[in-house]
């Protein structure tokens, strides 16, 4: 057993873009519920009091786009209110409502997911779809705390040198202007450098390949096969339109029937998991830390 | 491939691909499909536009040189996008496209996205994100020739590219949010978003009009004195 966050950066992705997409293109109320409290429930087990920031901004998102549909559609039956002879609709209310628990879960479990990718992991994943990119990536994410220092440097001695005057705001962009060039210029130069040493060792004089300390386990795989066949109930539930909801004028529902709760279930393992993962992994942690 | 050997057919099947296949594929999408699935398309042509222009980098010959300073073009951009309200990553952006050619313009573009959309919030607004950048970068490298002979035109390009980027994105948030398109509420999308919009065509049109020259220069110097 293996949290998310310590599986195969491929599996993990895969696992991640299922439980996204699916209460993306499938706007089911049971689907988008689930997410949206699966989300939440993860986002707190991961990051423990510091999700309360998460929290509050997915939520305010949550009621504007609640809240956007029914001042924006006056389609549906039921009317509850009027506002400036415009009717307010208990239907398009309640599409608000779904399509916002979908949306917010997505970015939910985007900062969910952004939260255990990190440049090593995202490298390994973008080195399946183009080595070079890739290379050309960390490149890149080298490079930016190299020019902040290079930044800083500059900034000094120019400041020691008395060309630089953060005295009114117009000598400051000025000056910052200045120092920017200063650095782009030596960013490049040291690019050739950087680029000449590289070829010299060899880059570029055959196919490029990438290096990564990941290993394929079979945990891995078995959840990467989970994940892909957990979906593909949805998908068929989807295709064969068990899980259709219209909103106008009335609300139908498409009847029940076993695809339709399989996908159901398949959907509430697939939320549920991350959250699982690493529940289990802290509890058997602690329990061996108290047998110690 | 023997047919693709040809350096003028492989150019001509890199652009069928990017103008037309993908286009072709967005209208018969919309079209085949009923309103319901307009995001599904729209999120798998950008998906398809970003693959076919990744996998079609790793077998391109693309120097060491041209690629580092690619590298450090997109990491100027990455930090430009920390600059609080005006942001010169745009303006670095279509610079890097203009003188390094569309490819670098597309990949300096499409990798910024990618990689500050992990500050900035990652979604599936992230390949939309990266095929709009890129495509300001590549579009940038295709004009190159009167970009770089008249600044007031490069600084108009810096402001309709930062209008058109709002716009696209806008596009993408009407989809996201309601089963088709509605123009009504692509309207009410534009308006929440006009702030937005100005930040980025004054932005761009700033740091063009400051940076054109200097970071062209710069540029052009590297590119005659190495040989990039």
């Amino acid at each position: 057993m293996k949290k998310l966050d310590d599986m195969h950066p491929l599996s993990a992705t895969l696992f991640f873009l299922c439980v996204t997409l699916i209460p993306m293109f499938i706007p089911y109320p049971i689907i988008t519920a689930v997410s949206f409290i699966g989300a939440a429930v993860y986002v707190t087990v991961q990051e423990g009091r510091a999700s309360v920031r998460t929290h509050l901004w997915v939520g305010l998102l949550f009621v504007i786009l609640t809240l956007v549909n029914p001042l924006i559609s006056h389609k549906g039956a039921t009317i509850l209110f009027m506002i400036n002879d415009t009717p307010v609709t208990l239907e398009a209310l309640l599409y608000g409502l779904n399509s916002a628990a979908g949306l917010s879960s997505v970015v939910y479990w985007f900062a969910a997911f952004a939260r255990i990718m990190d440049s090593e992991k995202l490298l390994c994943v973008f080195s399946v779809i183009s080595a070079r990119a890739a290379l050309v990536m960390s490149c890149a994410l080298r490079y930016i705390p190299l020019i902040r220092a290079q930044f800083r440097k500059t900034k000094t001695a120019q400041r020691s040198l008395g060309l630089y005057s953060d005295g009114n705001i117009v000598d400051k962009i000025r000056g910052d202007m200045r120092v920017f060039s200063v650095v782009i210029t030596w960013a490049l130069e040291n690019g050739i450098v950087t680029a000449d040493s590289m070829a010299a060792r060899g880059c570029g004089s055959a196919k490029r390949t990438a290096f990564t300390t990941e290993r394929f386990t079979a945990f891995d795989a078995f959840a990467a096969a989970a994940a892909a066949v957990l979906t593909g109930v949805c998908a068929a539930a989807a295709l064969y339109d068990r899980l259709d909801i219209a909103f106008y004028p009335d609300i139908v529902m498409s009847e029940g029937s076993l695809l339709g709760a399989a996908a159901q279930a398949a959907y509430i393992i697939l939320a549920a998991v991350p959250t699982i993962l690493s529940a289990g992994v802290d509890i058997r942690w602690r329990y061996l830390r108290s047998r110690a | 491939m023997p047919v693709l050997d040809n350096i003028r057919i492989r150019a001509a099947v890199k652009y069928l691909i990017a103008f037309i296949l993908i286009p072709a594929m967005a209208v018969a999408g919309s079209v085949a499909f009923d309103e319901k699935r307009h995001i599904f398309i729209s999120l798998a042509v950008a998906v398809l536009a970003l693959l076919v222009f990744f996998t079609g980098y790793d077998k391109r010959q693309v120097g060491t040189r041209r690629m580092v300073i690619t590298a450090i073009m997109t990491a100027l951009c990455l930090i430009g996008r920390f600059i609080p309200v005006i942001k010169p990553m745009t303006a670095l952006i279509i610079l890097t496209g203009m003188y390094l050619g569309c490819e670098a313009g597309f990949l300096t573009g499409a990798l910024t996205a990618l990689i500050s959309n992990f500050w900035f919030g990652q979604g599936p607004w992230t390949a939309f994100m990266m095929l709009a950048l890129g495509l300001i970068g590549f579009a940038a490298g295709l004009i190159s020739g009167v970009l770089m002979k008249k600044k007031a035109v490069l600084i108009v390009f810096g402001a309709v590219c930062g209008a058109a980027y709002s716009m696209i994105m806008d596009i993408w948030t009407v989809l996201w949010y309601a089963e088709g398109f509605s123009f009504k509420l692509y309207a009410a999308a534009i308006g929440t978003s006009v702030p937005y919009l100005l930040s980025y065509v004054i932005s761009n049109a700033v740091f063009l009009y400051l940076l054109g020259k200097p970071v062209g220069d710069k540029l052009m110097r590297v590119k005659i004195k190495y040989g990039v």
